[in-house]
Formats: C-alpha cells, sequence, structure tokens
C-alpha cells in the first residue's frame, strides 16, 4: 500500500474510534477542515510513527507543520523516500 | 535530528509505547493529550476524585511522604473528606477563602484537596512572608479563615494589626485549645462525600489563590480553577510518563504551583507517589533521593546550579532516577548536569501561574525551554513580539497592531487569550480586576484581538525551540523567585533617612538571574544599621537587596522615571563606580563595603551573595 494511501486509511479508522465526520481527503483539504482535534491528531502520529516507523514532525529541523492533506502526505514521503 | 529514537524503530519488535525505556516525543503528547482531553467530559470531577479512584484500586500505595506524615492513598482520600467536612462544619461557603499558612508536608495537599472539594477556596501564602507583605497576601484574599502552622503563630500575630478584618485562626500541630483543627478533624469523617455535601463544585470554579509577582507590581493572587488543576496534572503526568511505580522528589515551596500543584498532582494523577520535603539541601538532596528510591525529581534551574557547585557525592549517581522534571535549567550546565548526575532524560518546561500556554522541551533539548508540538501547531496560541527595552513595552506599527518578532529575535511571549477550542488558552486573572486588564494586551495581530502578558523575554530558534532570555522591565529573577522591584522601592523609600532611591537588578557572573541593588540617596538620619533591621522586617529574605549604592542624586529622564538601565549597566564595578557600594554579607548578615578584593571575590564565586 502507498504511504498516502497507508495515511487515508489510519485517518478513517480514527475518525471511526473518535466519531468524526470526515470530508473527502483530496490533497488540497486544510488539515483543520477534517474535523480532526489534538487528541485525533496525536493519534494519527503515533500510529504512522508504528505503523512506518517514522515522525517526520519531531526530527524536522523546520518548525513548519503541514497545513493541507497533501503537505501532510508529503512530509512522510520526504523521509521515506 | 532532533531526538534518538526516530528512524531506528522496528515496528515489529519495539513495544508501542515503549521504545529504547522511554516514549518517543510523539507518544508524550499523545498520552499527555488523552489525559487532558477527558477533563472537559465531566465537569463534576475534580483533582480529589482522581484520588478516591486510585485509593479504590491501590489503597495501601504510598500517596504522599514526608518526615512528618506518611499517606497512602486511602489515608489521603480520607484526610481530604475531613478536611471537606470541616469545611462545611465551619460554615465556610462555596467561593468563600480560606488561608493555608503551613509548611510543606502531606496534610498541606490533603488540606486544599479537602477544602476545594466542597467549593472553598484556599489561598496559598508563602510561609517566608512577614509583617506587611504578610498582611497584604491576607488582605488580598479577603479571607474568613486562616489554617495557621503552629510554629508560625508569632509570625502571623505581629501581621494581625494590618489586617483588613479578623479571620478566624486554626491551628495546625496543637491539639491543646478549641481553635485546634487537629482536633476538628479528629471529630469528622472521612468517607466518601455525599452528592448534597459537594454542593455541585465544577472544573470551571475557582479552587486556589496562588500568588505572583509578575510584572506589575506587588503580589498578585491568581485565580486558579479545578479545570486547570486537573490540566497541570494531566499534561505533566503525560509527558513525563508517570505510572504507579513511579516516586517524585519535591523539595519545591508548595505555596507555588509547580512544587504544589504540578509536582505533586502529576504524581497523584498515575497514581504514583510525592516524597515531599520542606527544603532544598544541596548537601543531603542525593542521599534522599537514593534513601526514598526517587524515580523522578522536580527542579528549578537555581537548585541545578548548586548541586553542581557542589562537592561530590557518593549518592549522586547510585540512584534509580529517570527523569528530571522542572523549569529554569540553563544551556550553559545542562549537559554538566545531566553527565555529572547520569540523569537519564530531562524535561524542561515553560509555564506561568496564571499563564495561558506553556511549553514543554519533550525532545530534551540542552538549553531551550521548550517547542511547539508539530501536531499542535495548527492552533497554538503562543507568539513573541518586539518590545522596547527601555520602556518595556511592545513597539507597534503606525496601525497600531504588535509586530511579531524574525527567528533569532528576542522579544516578550505572550498567548492568544480564548477557550482552547477557539485556537487560544483561558486566561483566569487575579482577584484584582485592574491588575488582570494590566497583563492583556490588544489589538496584537487584529483589531479586537486579545493576548496574555507573560513578562518573559524569549527567543525562537529556527528549529522550533523556544529559549528563556530575560524578563521583561523592571521584575527580575533571584533565588528562584521573582522580584518587583516596586515593591522592593515601596520598603526602601520608607525607611527612616532615605530621600530617594532606585530599584533594579545587576548580573552576577556564575549566577542566575539577578541582584537586587539599592540606589539611595539618603542624608543625616540614615543608618544602615537600621535599615537592614527594617528591611528584613517587611521583605522575603530573596527580595532583600544584595547590594547598596549611595549616591549623591539620581537622574531621570524628561518624563521623571529612573534611568534604572545606566544604572544596571553600572552594576557593581568597584572600578567604575565612585559611589560608595555595599553587598550583604551571608556570613554575619550585615551590609559591607566593596572593595578592590571583593569585587574580585564576587566576579570569582569565592564570595556567595
Amino acid at each position: 500500500m502507498s504511504v498516502a494511501l497507508r495515511i487515508v486509511s489510519v485517518m478513517q479508522q480514527i475518525a471511526k474510534d473518535q466519531q468524526i465526520t470526515l470530508p473527502p481527503l483530496s490533497d488540497d483539504v486544510l488539515l483543520h477542515e477534517t474535523g480532526f482535534d489534538s487528541l485525533a491528531f496525536a493519534i494519527l502520529v503515533v500510529r504512522l510513527e508504528d505503523d512506518l516507523g517514522i515522525d517526520p514532525f519531531t526530527i524536522s529541523e523546520d518548525a513548519d507543520f503541514p497545513l493541507t492533506m497533501g503537505d501532510f502526505i508529503k512530509a512522510y514521503e520526504n523521509v521515506l523516500a | 535530528m532532533q531526538t534518538m529514537n526516530a528512524g531506528v524503530i522496528n515496528p515489529s519488535t519495539d513495544s508501542p509505547l515503549r521504545l529504547g525505556g522511554r516514549p518517543s516525543p510523539a507518544k508524550s503528547w499523545l498520552k499527555a493529550i488523552e489525559l487532558t482531553s477527558r477533563i472537559e467530559a465531566d465537569p463534576r470531577r475534580l483533582f480529589a476524585d482522581l484520588v478516591e479512584d486510585w485509593a479504590k484500586r491501590q489503597p495501601d500505595r504510598p500517596a504522599l511522604i514526608a518526615e512528618a506524615e506518611t499517606f497512602s492513598y486511602r489515608a489521603l482520600a480520607e484526610r481530604i473528606n475531613r478536611y471537606a467536612r470541616w469545611a462545611l462544619s465551619a460554615g465556610i461557603e462555596a467561593g468563600d477563602t480560606v488561608c493555608l499558612v503551613m509548611p510543606s508536608r502531606p496534610d498541606y495537599l490533603a488540606a486544599w484537596l479537602g477544602i476545594t472539594k466542597v467549593g472553598g477556596v484556599v489561598a496559598l501564602i508563602n510561609t517566608r512572608l512577614v509583617g506587611l507583605s504578610l498582611a497584604h497576601c491576607v488582605n488580598v484574599a479577603d479571607a474568613g479563615h486562616v489554617i495557621l502552622a503552629n510554629d508560625l503563630a508569632d509570625v502571623f500575630e505581629a501581621a494581625l494589626p494590618h489586617l483588613n478584618r479578623a479571620p478566624k485562626i486554626w491551628t495546625h500541630g496543637s491539639h491543646g485549645n478549641e481553635a485546634s483543627i487537629d482536633a476538628a478533624l479528629d471529630r469528622t469523617d472521612g468517607s466518601p462525600l455525599s452528592p448534597a455535601e459537594r454542593r455541585g463544585v465544577t472544573i470551571n470554579d475557582r479552587a486556589l489563590l496562588i500568588y505572583t509577582s509578575g510584572t506589575t507590581g506587588a503580589p498578585k493572587a491568581a485565580s486558579i480553577s479545578h479545570r486547570r488543576i486537573l490540566n497541570w496534572g494531566g499534561w505533566f503526568a503525560g509527558l513525563t510518563d508517570a505510572s504507579p511505580e513511579d516516586r517524585l522528589y519535591d523539595c519545591l515551596p508548595v505555596h507555588h504551583s509547580v512544587g504544589g500543584i504540578v509536582a505533586p498532582c502529576s504524581m497523584l494523577n498515575a497514581g504514583a507517589s510525592v516524597v515531599l520535603s520542606d527544603k532544598f539541601s544541596a548537601s543531603t538532596f542525593w542521599q534522599d533521593i537514593v534513601r526514598q528510591d526517587c524515580t523522578l525529581f522536580q527542579y528549578i534551574g537555581e537548585l541545578c546550579r548548586y548541586l553542581l557547585k557542589a562537592p561530590p557525592s557518593e549518592y549522586e549517581s547510585r540512584h534509580r532516577l529517570r527523569l528530571a522534571c522542572g523549569n529554569g535549567l540553563r544551556g550553559d550546565i545542562w549537559e554538566a548536569f545531566q553527565a555529572r548526575f547520569a540523569i537519564p532524560r530531562i524535561l524542561e518546561f515553560y509555564a506561568a501561574t496564571e499563564g495561558n500556554f506553556s511549553l514543554y522541551n519533550v525532545e530534551g533539548k540542552p538549553g531551550a525551554i521548550g517547542r511547539i508540538p508539530p501536531l499542535l501547531a495548527h492552533r497554538f496560541p503562543a507568539a513573541i513580539v518586539r518590545v522596547d527595552m527601555d520602556s518595556g513595552k511592545p513597539v507597534r506599527t503606525e496601525d497600531g497592531l504588535c509586530i511579531p518578532c524574525a527567528c533569532g529575535e528576542v522579544g516578550e511571549a505572550i498567548g492568544r487569550i480564548g477557550t482552547g477550542d477557539d485556537g487560544g488558552g483561558r486566561f483566569e486573572g487575579y482577584t484584582d480586576a485592574g491588575e488582570t486588564e494590566k497583563k492583556i494586551l490588544r489589538d496584537v495581530l487584529a483589531k479586537g484581538d486579545a493576548w496574555f502578558r507573560t513578562g518573559d523575554l524569549l527567543r525562537l530558534d529556527e528549529a522550533g525551540f523556544f529559549h528563556f532570555v530575560d524578563r521583561v522591565g523592571d521584575t527580575f529573577r533571584w533565588k528562584g523567585e521573582n522580584v518587583a522591584t516596586s515593591e522592593v522601592h515601596e520598603a526602601v523609600a520608607d525607611c527612616p533617612g532615605v530621600v530617594e532611591a532606585a530599584i533594579y537588578g545587576v548580573a552576577i557572573p556564575g549566577a542566575d538571574g539577578r541582584a537586587g541593588m539599592a540606589a539611595v540617596v539618603v542624608d543625616d538620619a540614615f543608618d544602615l544599621a537600621e535599615f537592614r533591621k527594617r528591611l528584613w522586617r517587611r521583605l522575603p529574605a530573596y527580595a532583600w537587596p544584595v547590594m547598596v549604592r549611595f549616591c549623591t542624586a539620581l537622574d531621570t529622564t524628561n518624563t521623571f522615571k529612573q534611568k534604572k538601565q545606566q544604572l544596571a549597566r553600572e552594576g557593581f564595578d568597584s572600578r567604575l563606580v565612585t559611589d560608595p557600594l555595599f553587598y550583604l554579607d551571608a556570613k554575619s548578615g550585615g551590609y559591607r563595603p566593596i572593595d578592590a578584593d571583593s569585587y574580585k571575590r564576587i566576579l570569582n564565586g569565592s564570595l556567595r551573595l
């Protein structure tokens, strides 16, 4: 499964557990429009850390957190590439 | 790379929660967010309820340990209920204030947890206060009742004439008289409270008053809600990854938010144990840590510095510590401290008692006070804005807005005020609405927005880590306390023979913060010994001027503000300053002249202030 698909599938699982209704997850959707709160994002980053073996935000040298779904997926792809 | 774990994880062999014995930063954050996100769901669940739940699950595990007494979880839960019922029987209504004037011991926590459980508000009074400054704090609380350690009865009596109202005094630690709270507690029942007894208290209600000197004058009473206590406990339980097996050593003052709430509540939240010591001693610190088998300790930067200066102890690396948590450990000693004492992990944080945001250095980067967690960045309420260092005021553009600092630029840290779910943090303010307003900065990034002023100068680096620089303007830190120059100024100016005075802090090499210096213009009525005596009666020890400079006149600006910046820059260099200079001799307790020799000894650290 591609990284993008894995991220989306983990998000769908969390949305189900947390009773969040996700919009269609296209690349240009803003992360704050996903309905994910801090807890949901924290669960997401930790699940992906367990799943993919990385947390791209902790190891990054700059402080920027992605704003869109596309940037979020790219952050993982860049480290794994 | 900022962490040792990222990128080397093998998901098939590493347990999901622990990596090499410690959680990854993302997992630390998750645990803290999980613990704190439950708080709003049940607004009637207070911190005392978490203690009662642990008492059911592990009644015999020690909760609070000290020389004075040790409480198991069961004993603590019962004691809390006794204090709650005492408050009801004493006629303390929801919202009424009780002053607590007691040294650090387990019963101190039981007292405030119990009284606040039924809606009382507890003002945590510094036991080092005397005279007018003690009276000021009791007056601000407008308390009808005071719980007073028997040993402090004389000190309190001296403050009585200055009180606005006469509170009912309950003595703690003496069974002999009718005002004994111990006897009153013995007559109450420690079983769980009925819903009626709980009087519908929620997390929105005020629980504590904690005094802070901040940037704007005399001590102010910051309002602390039950929500805040639960949040502090939850964040720190999560970020320290606390478990029931942990035991934390806390020798910080319990009337402060860190020593009194953050440290104990982080552990009680997780069913762990806390060792309370009523004072810090560099010579017995490591022995205590080993003897009590502690796995964590709570520090302030000054404590770390004293430990590092102390001669080696045979106990200093024989401990079982896994973490030191605290604030103020600076970059110049961080690595030496961590290496010499073999401390596996350091969790440095930044927060203010009344502040509306906090920072955590979960990654353990030496010298940094914290980092905006990337996964919370989109809604993180902190910013740094440019300030005029002489006036201490934020710089504004032509259209009236503040100027966010660039990366690496020093400015004042501020926190957007909101309710949490709107990208801001709650600011609960002080008992004095005027003082509350003084801490609010408006029209910052947009017209109509409101931010909390921390009074702290910070700098953000390129990797997103914050670094502490100094306090803005007048207030400075000394021996771990913020010293408000206005309060010292009042005391100094009241002394006979003082015509004019300016109070400011001067940097001393190798010491944290700044030492208080009083520049005074005096007349014939002045007597140095009398001056010292009066200040001792009026000010807490950390606020005593460490140095005195006798000037013939004090320069003022054209708006009649004192030119303190210049005086502070001149410091205490006896080669540059021709005015007579004195320092406070720690040994004799008196002021002595600074000459070439004592100046040299202050600089090389052989003369300690």
